[in-house]
């Protein structure tokens, strides 16, 4: 059987003083001081360097695995996902996703205001690939495990953080796809609902889902994931066990505090 | 898990690479988005989809005042508030598809960031939810139009056969807002400049269009700045059709189409292009 999700020495840059571009007048004024430093040789300056937010990163992931991404902020776990959702494309390399995908890469994803938990819920399936159909067959599964059967013809601008957290997951976990990606989406949640949400995604795991989960709850990552990626500044520095990641990921932190 | 999904994200696409596979599977989505930007322009308002047509009949009424009966301005012999009332519904619809469409990516770049679907999806269900209000001004026509015919012995004005090419204008006037929408839709994402050009350039626009005067009024040096102006043939030609004023010739017609074709192909594979990375520019 082949992998569900295989990347091949994926890289990503962003060049560095291209971000905050907004008028016409800032890319004359860039392109006149950068045709003067050429002119008069003058070395590049750092902030114009790419950066390299992922570099030649690869792994696979087989059907039935949870795999957490370990690392500090700006490591590069939230690019990772999102080239893995196809929000942004590889500077470099290849990624094969061999399923339909499901991506809760932030609370809320594609709920609209003013739509109702119910609307929001066929829209939100719809985003996410479905069919009305199958968004349908899960409907009521859906609502119950969210908790929010009262409120579900309501607008959601009127819900509550924790509802609108409970809502999104809910969708993306019922639906019926085979790679989950997951960026720190139960951090809003209370601590029931987060336990509930992992055990649902255990047992999807068990029915031979693949599941890419970024947490700074090291808890939840170790109850779900038994597999750690580590990224450090871009660059895979592990993959393994779970207990040996989190160890690396702690070391990697605190260097001077190895018990 | 089935063949069928599997997806291969690169970092070498071409410039005409489309997920086309992606625009089949997410369809329904499509249908979803188009409806709700239909239903959200008018969500908590008291008049609803009137809003669709108040707008048109009080300008048209500010028209006729101003027009016809301070200024006297001769209307091809079609009553004034038909003559207004055309010529706005069509001009409206391409200036709110056209902001509407430029400002897609930019109003949805939070949408962009957390899911993955067809980003074409975003000008596309603007432009169709802007033909669906200008479906509603219609029937406001088509009704003005019963009214003159049943009350007015005098009126003299009916549609020709040439109105089997409907159709097709519309189509001409959806592929003109679909690429310059997109065209500054993709340039907008990188440069706020155009945001503020694309407002300008709509009121000049809006003034070298046949919407208040006729084609007649115009002399003969200037009448090549309306007629290079593909949404003034689109104009003429549906008045010429609905209320048999005077038409304009094949080859303008075929010119306008023409332009409008390329504009709408480039804008589409620019925007193509631009929506790869928007969210690493936005």
């Amino acid at each position: 059987m082949k992998p569900l999700i295989e990347v091949q020495k994926i890289s990503k840059s962003y060049r560095m003083g291209e971000r905050g571009f907004r008028s016409l007048r800032d890319s004359f004024h860039f392109w006149w001081k950068e045709t003067l430093r050429k002119s008069e040789n003058h070395p590049e300056p750092v902030s114009l360097q790419n950066f390299w937010a992922l570099k030649d990163v690869s792994f696979e992931i087989r059907e039935g695995e949870a795999v957490g991404i370990l690392g500090r902020n700006g490591a590069g776990k939230s690019t990772l996902l999102k080239i893995l959702a196809s929000l942004t494309d590889p500077s470099e390399g290849q990624a094969i996703l061999r399923g339909r995908i499901a991506s809760l890469l932030e609370v809320g994803s594609g709920f609209h205001p003013d739509l109702t938990g119910r609307e929001n819920i066929y829209l939100n399936g719809a985003f996410l690939g479905m069919k009305k159909r199958e968004v349908a067959q899960q409907f009521d599964a859906i609502v119950q495990f969210s908790e929010n059967e009262a409120f579900i013809d309501t607008p959601v601008k009127h819900y509550s953080k924790g509802m609108y957290t409970r809502l999104a997951f809910s969708v993306a976990a019922h639906l019926n796809t085979d790679i989950l990606l997951l960026d720190e989406v139960l951090e809003l949640g209370d601590v029931a609902f987060q336990k509930r949400a992992i055990d649902k995604m255990i047992d999807r795991k068990k029915e031979g889902k693949a599941i890419l989960f970024v947490s700074h709850d090291s808890e939840r990552v170790q109850s779900l994931c038994e597999r750690a990626l580590n990224l450090d500044e871009g660059k895979l520095t592990f993959d393994g066990q779970m207990e040996l990641g989190m160890q690396h990921y702690l070391t990697s932190l605190n260097p001077s505090s190895i018990l | 898990m089935s063949e069928t999904f599997t997806k291969v994200i690169r970092a070498d696409k071409s410039w005409l690479s489309f997920d086309l596979r992606g625009f089949v599977h997410y369809r329904d989505l499509l249908f979803l988005m188009v409806r709700r930007e239909f239903v959200a322009k008018y969500k908590q308002t008291l008049l609803g989809p009137l809003w669709f047509i108040i707008q048109p009949i009080l300008m048209a009424i500010v028209f006729v005042f101003l027009f016809s009966e301070t200024m006297h301005v001769p209307t091809d012999g079609v009553p004034p508030v038909l003559f207004y009332f055309s010529g706005i519904i069509i001009w409206n619809f391409l200036s709110n598809s056209l902001s509407s469409i430029s400002l897609s990516m930019l109003h949805h770049s939070e949408l962009c960031k957390k899911v993955y679907f067809p980003r074409l999806f975003l000008p596309i269900s603007q432009l169709f939810s802007s033909f669906f209000a200008l479906g509603i001004q219609a029937t406001v026509l088509v009704g003005l139009y019963l009214f003159y015919r049943l009350t007015d012995n005098q009126f003299h004005c009916s549609p020709n056969f040439k109105i089997v090419f409907l159709p097709l204008w519309l189509f001409q006037l959806g592929l003109l807002s679909l690429g310059l929408g997109t065209w500054i839709a993709g340039l907008t994402s990188r440069y706020r400049d155009f945001h503020h050009l694309t407002q300008l350039g709509l009121t000049l626009w809006m003034y070298a269009s046949p919407i208040s005067y006729s084609l007649r009024l115009v002399s003969a040096k200037w009448k090549w700045i309306v007629l290079a102006n593909p949404a003034s043939s689109v104009m003429l030609s549906i008045r010429s059709a609905i209320f048999g004023t005077e038409a304009i010739s094949l080859n303008v017609q075929m010119a306008s189409m023409g332009v409008s074709l390329i504009v709408c192909v480039t804008g589409v594979l620019f925007f193509n292009r631009v929506q790869r990375n928007f969210i690493d520019t936005v």
